[in-house]
């Protein structure tokens, strides 16, 4: 109550007006933007979005590093719970409370002051995360016009933690010619497995998205993978094409970007097939060199990745959707008799009505009717209910000659018990989030145990830079690193911490995915235009292009 | 009911439409008629368009004449009242039902047509008065007929349309002679007489046609046929005071004539001027109609308007009366011919002809090479224009300016085709004039750009290697920009060439760090194998690796490989009783060979083409001749005079008169230090060497045998038999084993990377890739090359027949440059040939279809050719040379399969083929009724050779006429394919 109290205190809530929309969207993090921009732009409905938080983006959000760490720390409160006593007597429905679930655990920071001035670090709460340049997210963009919003640099490049090194990522014709790290075997080996991929593609793309694999190729040069061969699992296909132990991990992780460790016969659900392997490989090329100002296949949007959700959120408003801030959300009201969904409480203690209701899925209603709300759960992934992430600030860049970078610590590179893959993103000032001369390195992975999770962002900090307190450690790792005349850079800062993953459900409550452990957003975009067509079955999802997208829907689901 | 009107405004909608389509400027006049009149007038130019365009709308002229024929017919029915589906039919009949109009004058019109169109293709009108009547019959009569529709009935009237009528008439047919020469190629409306009096007129076949030459001649025509024109407007004008009122609107057309007259004269009746096409008969559209306004506003008609037009030009029509009515014309000036063909250029040249280098002039050049930058003509007139001004101009801030202004149109010039030669060359000569300093910051920002448009370009590369020469830029910083474009792309034939270009010079001027060259090379083998691996179907690589190769194996001092004698033989010299013949056996072995004329030869063979072999440089010491007489000559001759092999003769005319018959002479080759001895690559050698063999005379008669003396047919020995070390192709060289030659850390080198080049690509070679089984036929060739004094036959052989089968390989592989392969194939079986002393050649068949270096065997008499795949005699030209070649076998070859050699246009000049035939020769095959020019390869090849012996069976070419011509040519000649003559 006294919390409620203070909120009404200093904060006078708004009153909505219209009492009705076609959509109550609450949370602006990237689906819930998605979504808001896709019913008010595309579908044509009336949205009201609301955010608890005084900024937009919600877990997708970029803040300043004070702010950052506050959020961490204090985003487990629930919302005020004022209003449930009094409704539930005058009410013509049922009243239920929302509940907010506990998102980030364990937040570990440094014991070192960040440096100054702390306010210029722009830090991402789902960091690392990148855009590939023929993302659908960049398709989404450029249809909703919110790409005008958003400006992104180019990530130089990746690399691969290989032999207690760190080595480049040759994932193009010109990258495998420059490298030397590679012999000449492996080079040809290496063009030889993308030639045969592009044939893949190419004949794909003859033959048309639903041919199927025909017996007629259309040319020789485009040899079609047999069907079996698609079906196999990614790592065995790659073992048959004779490639070697490094370039294998290197197609693997990092150009597939697989997440957990493929040679291993235990998580048989994670393995990768190498229909989706080509799949991601195919992506990947299709990135380089699509955008002309991107040296590599990801891009980093500017001031943080908290721009995309905002910059949606501002094609929604352009739309007409209404936005209010600071506006928890405190009770859920569904009918008395058919226990269908009808509105929501606001803290004001407004009620507001809408067919629709999308929320985070950091929020649940009680425990007790959640069973109406059956959820339909779209990942099949059990596995992982959590990612450890790390952001780090240091004073000088991992590798000499580029500054935006992928690094890929591939299964097992690390630590014996590490069965995934660790993935981190150096940033420099060129993105505008951090100060000049300084990097801001995020890492993550995706772990089935806290403890393990944080202790592989640990060893991966560990290989990266040299730490402040263990100057034990930052010696055997010197004495076997080959480049010890480069010095690894200083930890100035950092912190770790456990975010734990919710999925998109649907029900008459739909509630949108968080952030999930991978690098890119592919995945949480399906999701919320699966979410979308449930609601609005017969509206395109940002439209011109809807057919392509129900063709990628479909390929994922067959999955 | 309501159906027929609209139909019929439907079909007027449309005849309007087509009016305005095809005859915009009749369509402008049409619109002064009353409105009563406009109806008819439509429907009339309507149909006129429907049978002119008849012939135009379909290449098949039996396809345009039925359709002429159609509208014959129509026209019957649409007086019969029948109903014709056409909208312009439909029209026609709608305004016969409602005036009356003659059948006459529309029968004239398609009968007109029907007979130009029957016309004989290249045939042309007569004189003038039948194209008058042409006109007449399409142009006139539309204007009779709309006068009838008018209800006018005035003689005069009729007269001026029949003037108006066809003046305009002749005057469309002058304006259409462009397009239908475009469509035809012909001219087709100039009368016959008038062609002869400018002599365009030919006669071909019988049949009359019109030279198409832009000269003055066909303005001349036309203005004939224009003034003729002129005549009819100038008689039309005269009746203008009789001609009703009402009838001026229909007789506008007359305006429309006499501005295409003053179009045409403007453009001093060059019907091809482009202005012509502009706007409506070459004057604006505004103009034009604003003038039609004038004058039907002013009810006046045409004619008056017109009169009143010539007088304000003072022309001389109305001084001159209308007696003469060709005065008024003002004849066609002579312009120069490069205008008509190209009119885009005549205000530059005209301009520079008028005032020298005038602004406007050289603006008009800027403006010309925007949009062309391809006219050579404009560059060199802005280079002599700026050359003037500079020397005009002392000031300097104006200089700059100049310099300025040339450098921008370059820029321009290059924004249009960045290819341009001459925009290229221009810059270059602009900054090599040296006036003002050069930006060079400008300059490469330039050349930035370029190659970020577009990397390969190699003028860009080209210009950049000039820009940097000009600002000494070091070549160690141009070699690092090379390395940057290829590692941005290593698809790069012209960074991987410039970087070949850069180090070649940098090695071979041996700038700081460049001197070990063996080292420099290596970092390259590095570098290109990093492309080859990654991508071994990319060509630049490869290319980048082929110079390597050639660096590698090119040979970096100059060494004699061996002699002929060889150093320490023994021979015997035997006088025959005939006095021209010698023969010379070596005493250790059994071979001997028979010197005609006296004549035994010294030959020295070199690692690599060297000039400057003479009796200064190379002294052959001996009792019986003078150093100073002997002539070293390059075999084969070459205009360069440099050669791998080098032959002096040693005469013996004086050796009867020697008493000592018996005595061994003794002959010393010296090779000093001299300096003389240089390659082609400036290398000079340096060994100096001795060699000595010894001659013995003896008078002993030498026995009548040997195929030298005999007549006997020589028999091929094909299963190598009796002389085996002959018949082999393969003869090892006579390598000089002079010792103290030290092996050169390098040649180690060279042997050691051939070795692993070789053994990283035969790892590679199962990829079925073309580039790398030829390097890797290369690099065994090379290797073979560089082994070839230290390992034996037997081991090369093996060697050699791996690089055989790797171009077998490469000829199934890549058919499409099978012939490149086999052509490399003989190459490498000719190079193990080399050696100059081989007197019997066997060429394996099936092998060759290249004889290069064949030349350089200058003792072979017999030489097997056969079942090869020579396709013509000028592949044989090496024999020229082959002065001893007695006995030759070309048969089964495709000798006069392809009826034109190709190849020669490929490799020698034009002039090189200039036929020195004598008188004799040509005389004796007239006579022989053999066509020499038929045969002139052969003729070429076999008047030089002293054939006793040839075989040309299973040749194409070889017919019972050709062997006459053998037999001429060859009077030498006992055995011509195995019979004897």
């Amino acid at each position: 109550m006294d919390m409620a109290e203070n909120f009404l205190a200093h904060q006078d809530y708004p009153s909505i007006e219209p009492n009705a929309f076609d959509i109550i969207v609450y949370g602006t993090g990237l689906p819930e933007s998605l979504l808001a921009a896709a019913a008010a732009a595309a579908a044509g409905k009336t949205v009201l979005h609301l955010d608890h938080n005084p900024f937009y983006g919600s877990h997708f959000a970029s803040l300043p590093l004070p702010s950052f760490s506050s959020f961490l720390q204090s985003v487990f409160r629930s919302p005020p719970k004022s209003f449930s006593d009094l409704s539930a007597s005058t009410s013509p429905y049922d009243v239920f409370e929302l509940e907010s679930r506990r998102v980030y655990s364990e937040v570990e920071f440094a014991t070192s002051q960040p440096p100054e001035p702390s306010r210029s670090f722009i830090l991402d709460l789902c960091g690392p995360r990148v855009v590939y340049c023929a993302d659908m997210a960049v398709d989404l963009m450029l249809r909703s016009g919110a790409s005008h919003h958003v400006e992104f640099k180019s990530v130089d490049g990746s690399l691969i933690y290989w032999d207690g090194r760190l080595c480049s990522v040759p994932d193009s014709r010109q990258a495998i010619f420059r490298d030397k790290s590679l012999a000449l075997a492996e080079k040809s080996q290496m063009m030889k497995f993308l030639k045969m991929v592009q044939g893949h593609i190419a004949s794909g793309s003859a033959a048309g998205a639903g041919a199927g694999a025909g017996a007629g190729a259309p040319e020789e040069r485009f040899v079609r993978m047999s069907p079996q061969d698609l079906e196999t699992p990614f790592a065995e296909f790659l073992q048959k094409q004779h490639l070697p132990p490094k370039i294998r991990t290197i197609i693997l992780y990092a150009i597939a970007l697989a997440d957990y460790d493929q040679d291993c016969e235990g998580s048989c659900g994670n393995l990768m097939k190498t229909k989706e392997g080509l799949e991601r490989i195919s992506l990947y090329i299709s990135s380089l060199g699509r955008l002309p100002n991107a040296v590599g296949a990801f891009i980093y949007p500017i001031y943080g990745h908290g721009e995309l959700p905002q910059a949606f959120c501002r094609c929604a408003a352009v739309k007409g959707a209404l936005y209010v801030l600071r506006m928890p959300v405190s009770a859920v009201l569904l009918d008395k008799v058919s226990n269908q969904y009808k509105g929501v409480r606001l803290a004001s203690g407004q009620e507001i009505f809408s067919q629709h209701l999308v929320m985070e899925s950091s929020f649940t209603v009680q425990s007790s009717v959640s069973s109406l709300l059956d959820n339909q759960d779209f990942h099949y992934s059990k596995h992982s209910r959590m990612v450890a992430r790390g952001v780090c600030i240091t004073n000088s860049s991992i590798h000499t000659d580029s500054s935006n970078i992928l690094l890929i610590f591939p299964p097992r590179s690390l630590l014996p018990e590490q069965s995934v893959t660790v993935r981190a993103l150096q940033l420099c000032s060129n993105v505008s989030t951090c100060p000049s001369g300084m990097f801001v390195v995020y890492l993550s992975t995706q772990c089935h145990d806290a403890t393990v999770g944080k202790e592989c962002i640990r060893a991966a900090m560990e290989a990266l830079f040299r730490l402040p307190d263990s100057s034990s450690s930052e010696e055997i790792f010197s004495s076997d690193n080959e480049n010890a005349g480069v010095s690894k850079p200083n930890l100035l800062w950092s912190v770790v911490y456990i975010q734990e993953l919710a999925q998109a459900s649907i029900g008459s409550i739909h509630s949108s995915p968080m952030p999930d452990g991978n690098v890119d957003y592919q995945n949480l975009l399906e999701t919320t235009t699966k979410l979308f067509s449930k609601m609005y079955p017969e509206a395109e999802f940002l439209p011109p292009n809807k057919a392509s997208e129900n063709a990628d829907e479909d390929g994922s689901q067959s999955d | 009911m309501n159906a027929a009107p609209i139909a019929i405004r439907a079909a007027f909608s449309y005849c309007v439409q087509q009016v305005r389509r095809y005859d915009y400027h009749h369509y402008l006049s049409l619109l002064h008629l009353p409105p009563a009149m406009r109806r008819a007038a439509f429907a009339f130019r309507a149909f006129n368009i429907e049978i002119s365009r008849a012939m135009d709308l379909t290449s098949e002229p039996r396809v345009g004449l039925m359709r002429l024929l159609w509208w014959q017919e129509a026209v019957d029915k649409v007086f019969a009242k029948k109903l014709v589906e056409q909208p312009v039919a439909r029209a026609l009949s709608s305004v016969i039902s409602e005036h009356k109009i003659s059948k006459q004058w529309l029968k004239r019109s398609i009968e007109a047509r029907i007979n130009d169109a029957n016309r004989e293709d290249n045939s042309i009108p007569k004189c003038t008065s039948d194209l008058e009547k042409y006109a007449e019959d399409t142009q006139s009569t539309i204007l009779y007929m709309t006068l009838q529709a008018g209800g006018i009935q005035s003689t005069a009237a009729d007269h001026a349309a029949s003037h108006i009528g066809k003046a305009s008439g002749l005057l469309l047919l002058l304006k259409s002679l462009p397009y239908h020469f475009g469509r035809t190629g012909k001219i087709p409306y100039i009368p016959a007489d008038v062609a002869e009096k400018y002599g365009l007129l030919t006669t071909i076949n019988g049949r009359s046609e019109i030279v198409i030459e832009f000269g003055e001649q066909i303005s001349e025509a036309v203005f004939d046929v224009a003034s003729v024109a002129g005549a009819h407007l100038q008689k039309a004008r005269g009746l203008a005071s009789t001609v009703p009122q009402e009838a001026f609107p229909v007789l506008l057309p007359a305006v429309s004539a006499q501005v295409l007259l003053d179009s045409l004269q403007r453009s001093h009746f060059n019907v091809f001027d482009s202005s012509l096409a502009r706007g409506v008969l070459g004057i604006s559209p505004l103009r034009y109609q604003l003038k039609l306004k004038w004058y039907a506003w002013r009810r006046h008609d045409g004619i008056r308007a017109i009169e009143r037009r010539t007088d304000r030009r003072k022309c001389t029509a109305d001084r001159a009366g209308l007696g003469n009515p060709r005065t008024p014309l003002l004849p066609p000036p002579r312009p120069r011919s490069s205008e008509i063909s190209k009119p885009n250029f005549c205000t530059t040249t005209n301009i520079a002809c008028i005032v020298p280098y005038a602004d406007d002039a050289i603006s008009a050049s800027s403006k010309l090479l925007e949009i062309n930058p391809e006219i050579y003509t404009a560059w060199n007139y802005r280079k002599r224009a700026f050359e003037q001004r500079l020397q005009e101009s002392t000031d300097q801030e104006l200089i700059k300016s100049l310099v300025e202004a040339e450098l921008r149109v370059v820029e321009a010039a290059l924004r249009r085709n960045p290819k341009s030669y001459g925009a290229w060359y221009h810059r270059k000569w602009v900054l090599n004039r040296g006036v003002v300093e050069v930006d060079f910051d400008r300059e490469f920002r330039l050349i930035d750009q370029l190659l970020k448009a577009d990397p390969r370009n190699f003028h860009g590369w080209n210009y950049r290697r000039f820009v940097a020469k000009l600002k000494v830029v070091p070549e160690v910083e141009e070699l690092k920009f090379t390395m940057d474009m290829i590692d941005t792309n290593f698809s790069n034939y012209s960074a991987w060439h410039n970087r070949s270009a850069l180090l070649s010079c940098m090695l071979s001027t041996k700038v700081l760090g460049f001197d070990e060259r063996a080292k420099i090379l290596a970092e390259e083998y590095e570098l290109v194998r990093q492309a080859l691996f990654t991508d071994p179907s990319d060509q630049s690589g490869w290319f980048y690796h082929l110079w390597l190769l050639d660096q590698t194996v090119s040979p970096d001092e100059v060494l004699l490989v061996s002699t002929w004698p060889p150093h320490g033989s023994d021979w015997v010299l035997s006088i025959a009783e005939n006095p021209a013949c010698y023969k010379l056996s070596q005493l250790s072995s059994l071979s001997n060979y028979f010197l005609q004329s006296g004549k035994l030869p010294i030959v020295l063979y070199f690692n690599q083409s060297v000039k400057g072999v003479k009796s200064s440089s190379i002294s052959v010491n001996s009792t019986f001749l003078k150093n100073e007489d002997l002539v070293w000559t390059p075999v084969p001759p070459t205009k360069s005079e440099e050669a791998l092999c080098w032959v002096t003769y040693l005469h013996f005319q004086n050796i009867q008169q020697c008493d000592s018959k018996t005595k061994a002479y003794s002959i010393e080759v010296d090779l000093d230090h001299s300096q003389n001895i240089i390659s082609s690559s400036g290398l000079h050698h340096c060994h100096p060497l001795n060699l000595r063999f010894h001659l013995t005379l003896s008078s002993a008669s030498v026995r009548h045998s040997g195929g030298e003396l005999v007549d006997d047919l020589f028999i091929w020995n094909c299963d190598g038999g009796d002389s085996a070390e002959e018949s082999n192709i393969i003869m090892p060289f006579d390598q000089l084993n002079i010792s103290g030659h030290p092996v050169p850390e390098f040649c180690r080198w060279k042997l050691e990377t051939i070795n692993k080049e070789k053994n990283l690509f035969t790892e590679i070679s199962e990829e079925n890739c073309k580039f790398v089984k030829l390097t890797l036929a290369r690099l065994l060739v090379a290797r073979d090359a560089m082994l070839s004094s230290t390992t034996p036959v037997t081991e090369r052989l093996i060697h050699l027949r791996d690089a055989l089968e790797l171009f077998e390989d490469l000829i199934k592989l890549d058919p499409k440059h099978a012939r490149y392969y086999e052509d490399q194939r003989s190459l490498v079986l000719m190079n193990q040939i080399q050696f100059p002393l081989i007197r019997v050649l066997n060429v394996i068949p099936n092998s060759s279809g290249c004889l290069l270096g064949l030349e350089t065997l200058q003792l072979l008499t017999c030489l097997n050719l056969g079942h090869n795949k020579f396709n013509s005699f000028t592949a044989f030209g090496p024999l020229k040379f082959l002065g001893s070649l007695r006995v030759l076998d070309i048969s089964f070859n495709e000798i006069g399969s392809h009826s034109a050699d190709t190849t020669r246009y490929l490799f020698s000049s034009p002039l090189s083929h200039s036929l020195e035939l004598d008188k004799k020769f040509t005389l004796d095959f007239c006579n022989a009724k053999i066509k020499a020019s038929e045969h002139w390869e052969a003729i070429i090849l076999f008047k030089d050779l002293n054939l006793k012996q040839l075989d040309i069976k299973g040749n194409i070419v070889a017919d019972e006429n050709f062997r006459d011509l053998l037999v001429k040519l060859l009077p030498t000649i006992r055995w011509l394919d195995g019979e004897r003559l």
